[in-house]
């Protein structure tokens, strides 16, 4: 079976080097990596994803303005997006049942097993 | 755990007590100048929504945390969520949590540049916090405090 594609835009890259490595750990994706927010459309238009985890902010162009390119992109705009962000607590994205503004959202510090449970969860509907 | 801002309150008159205290009987603007004045003004006006209750405050920060991102995913970029910011930046100085401070004052900074209407001169307040986030928090620590005398 072929593996999933996920893009990972985020500006910490300690944070994302991490997640890969736990999400390369468990075998079923393929990772890649994208550090500038500015860079995440062209990225992802090379490298086609299944899923982007995508942190809402980050500096030069935010989560909420590289999903408005996305959607404008007739090979991206079906692309699924899980929002990661670190202003919300993960106690309060829980209480809202993991979406806010209709987007799917995970708190970080993220937990591997949650995140992937979350991403499969995802990828299956 | 105390803040170490806690250590000022509990001492009593301090230079910077003292000087909030002229201030406050002077006027803002006119003792600190209109920036520094206006940053803290806004502390002021933030007490009307918390009546200064820890617990409801950090309700407060959380809650409008959620819809700074709700306002960001839908690419909004404009005066209501400057001032979402803005709150979210005086919250976390109550609160005593710098790291929150510098994130909120450093996404207001770069929002100021983009943001059309008043907010685009807010840039050097932005930059005031970033330089002493610690001072911008004593200050704010300290207003909520002689707030609370009355």
């Amino acid at each position: 079976m072929a593996k999933r594609r996920i893009l990972v835009v985020d500006d910490e890259v300690g944070f994302t080097h991490l997640l890969k490595l736990n999400l390369d750990k468990d075998g079923r994706y393929e990772v890649r990596i994208e550090n500038q927010g500015a860079k995440a459309v062209e990225t992802a238009r090379e490298f086609l994803p299944d899923l982007i985890l995508l942190d809402i902010i980050m500096p030069e162009k935010d989560g909420g303005e590289v999903l408005a390119e996305l959607q404008q992109e007739p090979s991206l705009k079906n692309v699924r997006v899980l929002f990661l962000t670190a202003t919300v607590s993960i106690k309060g994205v829980e209480e809202r049942n993991g979406t806010i503004r209709g987007m799917p959202f995970v708190a970080k510090p993220v937990e591997p097993k949650k995140l992937i449970k979350r991403i499969e969860e995802i990828l299956n509907t | 755990m105390k803040h170490p801002s806690d250590a000022l309150m509990d001492i009593g008159v301090t230079e910077m007590q003292r000087e909030l205290r002229i201030a406050l009987e002077k006027g803002l603007h006119q003792h600190f100048g209109d920036l520094v004045g206006g940053m803290l003004g806004d502390v002021l006006s933030y007490r009307e929504r918390t009546k200064l209750d820890l617990q409801r405050l950090r309700e407060l920060v959380e809650n409008d945390a959620a819809a700074v991102v709700g306002a960001i995913v839908a690419n909004r970029v404009d005066g209501a969520l400057m001032v979402m910011i803005r709150s979210q930046m005086i919250g976390s100085a109550l609160l005593g949590d710098r790291d929150a401070v510098v994130r909120w004052a450093t996404e207001g900074m770069n929002r100021s540049r983009r943001v059309a209407g008043p907010w685009t001169d807010t840039e050097r307040q932005w930059q005031w916090v970033m330089e002493d986030p610690n001072r911008y928090i004593m200050y704010a620590r300290q207003l909520k405090y002689f707030l609370n005398q009355f």
